[in-house]
């Protein structure tokens, strides 16, 4: 007698291959087991988001019972990747970059990688033409590159952006885990649990309205303030009234968003000036000097481009996503006889 | 003022500076472990590298923080 697993949409063709092969002498028996703890996992996505699964291999299998954040990943990662590098200049560095590196790296891990980081890059661009950024440059040749926001002069609106970021982006999370948690234990527990920290946001929200703003009595905003606290106790005891002000500390932590990109913007304006002296006076040593810098200079500060907002952005993902909602611990799908890699 | 301006700079630069040393301590005790982990299992680089930026909010709370300074005194 032999058990495994098989994922649910190949037992059929599973059967039918081990029937033929040994002329129907077999007895097969398919057990559908939904309380195991210890069900092992293979993650099911479409081609662009597969790259992705790799940031859960680093971290943690999701569990049998719980959402596959792969999309969530796809959409939030290169997103915060390219609000961090938002330069077109350098988006098109990294893009070619890494282009001609998955062309070159073969193995698993560089294909993944480089696949997402290929993503990233294009967000990158994108971000670039929103900031209106060309490798530190907001002018090129006395043409002036419009912007949204432009990020060395509106510092409190980049500040403010990313902040917004970090509130959709947390509350996403929350959602998923109402999402997790009305699967499992009920409504009641999942609304306390989750939708507590909203109530608890808008709350916050209402009392800056009337303390900020004058514009409504401020009882609205403490009702609900308590309301949630209560909810919040309900649903996770003690501890989440412990953890209270870590969803201040989540959102805030999105403010990197912004350091981030100022840090990598300051620096590329420095580059630039320093090269920009030497312009001044044009002779051939000048000249080359200049260029020298400019080299160096932005190739420094795309290596630190790209290695800063990696790490960041898959850090948000992580902690301040993540926690929201993922408790992970899945055990991966390895089937028998299958080829080592 | 232009007293007061160097002390509003100074207090600026001090919110990022001192946050700086605290996270600097604190990946310090971090990356160590995290290599000694990793001299056991190799594959935990991934993790440790995580691990290793995490205290790096510190200096961007400080940043943030230095950067309302600067803009609080500007407006006052």
């Amino acid at each position: 007698m032999a058990t495994g697993y098989v994922p649910r949409d190949r037992v059929a063709q599973l059967t039918e291959l081990l029937q033929k092969k040994t002329d129907n002498k077999l007895f097969i028996q398919e057990q559908h087991i939904h309380h195991d703890e210890h069900i092992p996992v293979q993650l099911q996505n479409k081609k662009t988001i597969r790259p992705f699964q790799f940031f859960l291999d680093l971290y943690s299998l999701p569990n049998y019972h719980e959402v596959d954040p792969s999309f969530f990943l796809f959409l939030g990662f290169p997103f915060l990747f390219g609000f961090m590098l938002g330069d077109f200049g350098y988006g098109l560095v990294t893009l070619s970059l890494f282009y001609f590196l998955k062309l070159k790296m073969q193995g698993k891990i560089a294909q993944q990688l480089f696949k997402i980081l290929i993503i990233a890059s294009l967000w990158s661009l994108a971000f670039g033409l929103f900031f209106g950024e060309f490798f530190g440059y907001e002018e090129i040749a006395g043409f002036h590159i419009s912007h949204v926001i432009g990020r060395e002069h509106d510092k409190m609106l980049l500040l403010g952006a990313a902040v917004i970021v970090g509130i959709v982006h947390v509350n996403l999370g929350l959602l998923i885990g109402f999402y997790n948690e009305l699967q499992h234990h009920g409504l009641w527990h999942a609304f306390c649990a989750k939708i507590s920290w909203i109530l608890l946001q808008l709350g916050c929200l209402l009392l800056y309205l009337s303390y900020g703003m004058y514009l409504i009595p401020p009882i609205f905003g403490f009702v609900l303030l308590g309301i949630s606290v209560i909810l919040l106790y309900l649903g996770e005891g003690i501890r989440g009234l412990v953890e209270l002000p870590s969803i201040f500390g989540n959102i805030l932590s999105y403010a990197r968003l912004m350091a981030l990109g100022l840090a990598s913007v300051g620096l590329a304006v420095v580059v630039n000036d320093m090269a920009a002296e030497f312009f001044h006076e044009p002779s051939i040593l000048n000249i080359i000097v200049g260029i020298f810098i400019l080299v160096i200079g932005h190739v420094i500060n795309i290596a630190l481009g790209i290695l800063g907002p990696f790490l960041h952005s898959l850090r948000l993902q992580y902690v301040e996503f993540f926690t929201k909602f993922y408790s992970g611990g899945g055990i991966a799908y390895k089937p028998f006889g299958a080829e080592k890699e | 003022m232009a007293l007061e301006n160097g002390l509003i700079a100074l207090a600026a630069g001090l919110s990022i500076s001192v946050t700086a040393i605290a996270a600097a301590i604190a990946e310090k005790a971090i990356g160590t472990a995290a290599i000694g982990a990793m001299a056991e299992k190799e594959e935990l680089f991934g993790k440790g590298l995580i691990l290793t930026v995490i205290p790096e909010t510190l200096v961007i709370f400080g940043l943030v923080v230095a950067i309302l300074i600067i803009g609080m005194a500007g407006s006052a």
